[in-house]
């Protein structure tokens, strides 16, 4: 299957990447920057290739379907999400500094997801349960969510590891303009997560016959929605900012993890297509 | 008195209260998904013994969602969105209304985000382009000519509101949620292929039945498979039977059917309680292979005509060998018990003697349907469309505010520009970048 041998090579190259995004706050030299970001967007179109071929190659076995379908291909989407999304932001905020926090996460996953002996990576046909358009609209707006929770994530560890003052740390945004990246990635999450909680329900609806019923994964998804909102009412109402706030964003993302992976490998439940093996 | 009643008013009204609320209501889903729920006590009393089962059972951690208390939490948590929203509308109000229109010079100082541009456009030609200019950004961008030409431009105020919809819409979700829980139902239904039935066994506690105002036919039940064994589709084949009419319709996964404010599932399937078996017959000798139809507990003559065959037990699960049936032949007068087996097709051939060997080829089985009526759950969608509108309101709109000063300059003319945003100061100090960017390229000035 050629769509996994790609999604290997694109795995080292996200390897690659992180490298030069460490190069970059390394030697900060503006060139590595350069070419930290092209080589990250040819990852990433090669990574699109590489979901494409996989669609396409699912057809031609006669079992066509979005490759959404099961852990490995949940979790290539959740990498590509990533990259997506923090390739976005270096672009908004002028800031390659970021690239050696968020792009490892990417990295990481596609790692997991290629080379663990617990994920399968063949293309298996769907189950009944599955066969629905809501998957495609329920999977892309959840894992955008779980995407932005990471980069979210990786940017409250630089804001708790940078002291106020120092030669290292000057080169990352200051503290306050990274208080407000991590409440923008989230409020971006937050509202992904609820729209995905929401095609989630509706799916349900139609195939389970109940918008809502307590499932281990459901449930989990409304307690990291439960600790966001947390976040966004200590922020807005409370006034709360920085340290206190990076720590509910990492605990946010904790709860993400668990939803994800958690759910997955210590809870049964309706939601048992991702399982691994 | 008095104090006291202000004091438990402001503590509904705090955010510190939804704040304990959302932790509160977190920790109870964790204990809900950790602890296996809905399960006999008996099973608890192992893992936990006798005092932690007391407890388990006194506050319900067995069902935790629906659990007077966890029900409490969340009829708190509308209270308090219901008294902190209302709580904090005048001053929403007053942000929304707060217009500062005229300013003076001072004024741009004091805001976060001014600029002085000078530029040699001649005042009144400068006049004209800077309305142009602006007008894209603020439609409803105001002009003032005294003391000193001014312009007034603010848009996304409608982002206050954000909140106060996410808010609502959330009560409206647990609106349609009581609707769906007090007015609708859920339950089972078990068709056996070729019978009719209306009876609907309701689920929860009680185990009490519902009879449907029309009755449903399984015609026939269908599990399709992919070339490697899995199952692809489970399809039922019903007559709706309704009266005088007759409506054919085909429920499968993900695609129920309503009918009469009733909503119908594929939920899962098995072999009926009084199955009717398909079996091959097939000559130990000559190998000719019949085909018969067996209805249960009915005798059926064999192919020679010298004996009958009945079906006396049908099993869905015979000792983890799957559906599996018991058969009484008999031949030459003798009668013998022996089973047919879905999985091991050869078990009566290797385990029988006789004339005949039976092979399993199909028997009937049942549909078994999940059937639902719920009043409330168009509510629940529209106060999810509300929750996510409020969202994006109050998240990605921007409110902003901008302020212009053109005064006439030895050199042509002079720009004072100033700009506030409430929300997402950084993405803001862009957007003002552009604005300056765009006045230095629209009238050809440098700093």
């Amino acid at each position: 299957m050629w769509n996994i041998k790609i999604l290997s090579y694109v795995t080292f190259l996200y390897l690659g990447c992180f490298l030069l995004y460490l190069a970059v706050v390394i030697f900060r030299k503006e060139r590595f920057w350069k070419i930290a970001t092209y080589a990250t967007i040819f990852t990433l179109i090669l990574h699109t290739f590489g979901i494409i071929l996989r669609w396409i190659e699912s057809h031609k076995l006669g079992i066509g379907h979005a490759p959404l379908s099961n852990l490995y291909e949940s979790l290539i989407f959740f990498a590509w999400c990533i990259a997506l999304l923090y390739l976005f932001i270096e672009r908004k905020y002028k800031n390659p500094y970021l690239g050696a926090f968020v792009i490892p996460f990417a990295f990481l996953i596609m790692a997991y997801a290629s080379f663990s002996p617990d994920v399968n990576s063949r293309i298996e046909p769907l189950v009944p349960a599955l066969k629905s358009n809501w998957l495609i609209a329920h999977v892309i707006t959840c894992f955008l969510a779980y995407g932005a929770f990471a980069v979210s994530c990786g940017l409250s560890i630089i804001y708790l590891l940078r002291k106020k003052e120092g030669k290292f740390w000057d080169i990352f945004p200051p503290k306050s303009q990274l208080d407000e990246l991590i409440y923008q990635t989230i409020a971006f999450g937050f509202t992904f997560l609820t729209i995905g909680i929401v095609t989630g329900a509706v799916w349900a609806d139609k195939a389970w016959g109940s918008y809502w019923s307590w499932d281990p994964k459901e449930t989990w998804s409304l307690i990291t929605w439960f600790v966001y909102a947390l976040f966004l009412h200590c922020r807005m109402v409370r006034g709360w900012r920085e340290t206190k706030m990076a720590i509910v964003s990492i605990i946010g993302f904790i709860s993400v993890l668990f939803t994800y992976f958690g759910v997955n490998f210590l809870l049964s439940g309706l939601h048992s297509y991702a399982k691994p093996g | 008195m008095k104090i006291i009643l202000e004091k438990i008013f402001h503590f509904l009204s705090s955010v510190r209260l939804t704040i304990i609320l959302l932790i509160l209501l977190a920790l109870a889903c964790t204990c809900g998904t950790l602890l296996p729920q809905n399960q006999p006590l008996t099973i608890y009393q192992k893992q936990f013994g006798n005092l932690g089962t007391k407890l388990i059972d006194a506050l319900s951690l067995n069902d935790v969602y629906h659990a007077i208390w966890f029900q409490f939490l969340l009829f708190s948590l509308s209270i308090n969105l219901i008294i902190c929203s209302l709580d904090r509308l005048p001053k929403t109000w007053r942000l929304w209304r707060y217009e500062k229109k005229e300013v003076d010079k001072k004024f741009f100082k004091h805001l976060p985000l001014s600029e002085k541009i000078v530029c040699s456009m001649p005042l009144e030609k400068a006049k004209e382009k800077i309305i142009s200019l602006f007008e894209k950004d603020f439609p409803k961008i105001e002009v003032i000519s005294n003391p000193v030409f001014a312009l007034y431009g603010k848009k996304g105020n409608i982002s206050y509101w954000g909140p106060y919809i996410v808010h609502s819409g959330i009560l409206v979700v647990l609106l349609g949620a009581i609707i769906t829980s007090v007015f609708g139902f859920s339950g089972s239904m078990f068709i056996p292929e070729g019978e009719v039935s209306n009876t609907v066994f309701l689920h929860g506690k009680g185990h009490k039945i519902h009879n449907l105002p029309f009755s449903l036919k399984c015609e026939k039940f269908i599990i399709e498979y992919y070339p490697n064994g899995t199952p692809k589709e489970y399809i039922s084949h019903l007559t709706i039977i309704d009266g005088k009419q007759k409506i054919s319709k085909i429920i499968k996964v993900n695609a129920p059917l309503d009918y009469r404010g009733f909503r119908f599932y594929q939920a899962n399937y098995g072999v009926a309680s009084r199955p009717t078996l398909t079996l091959f017959v097939i000559n130990r000798k000559t190998g000719e292979k019949f085909e018969i139809t067996v209805p249960f507990n009915q005798s059926v003559s064999l192919p020679d005509g010298k004996g009958s065959i009945k079906v006396v037990r049908a099993f869905s699960d015979l000792m983890n060998m799957g559906p599996a049936f018991q058969l009484v032949v008999i031949e030459d007068d003798k009668p013998q018990t022996t089973w047919v087996i879905e999985r091991f097709p050869q078990f009566d051939a290797m385990h029988r003697k006789g004339k005949y060997a039976f092979v399993l080829k199909n028997y009937t089985r049942y549909t078994g349907l999940q059937v639902k009526k719920d009043p409330g759950v168009w509510i629940v969608w529209i106060g999810c469309l509300i929750i996510i509108g409020g969202l994006a309101i109050g998240l990605f709109v921007i409110p902003q505010k901008m302020w212009l000063h053109l005064t006439p300059h030895p050199k042509g003319c002079e720009i004072l520009i100033g700009g506030m945003a409430t929300k997402r100061r950084t993405l803001f100090k862009h957007t003002f970048q552009r604005w300056i960017k765009q006045i230095k390229e629209g009238l050809s000035c440098g700093t």
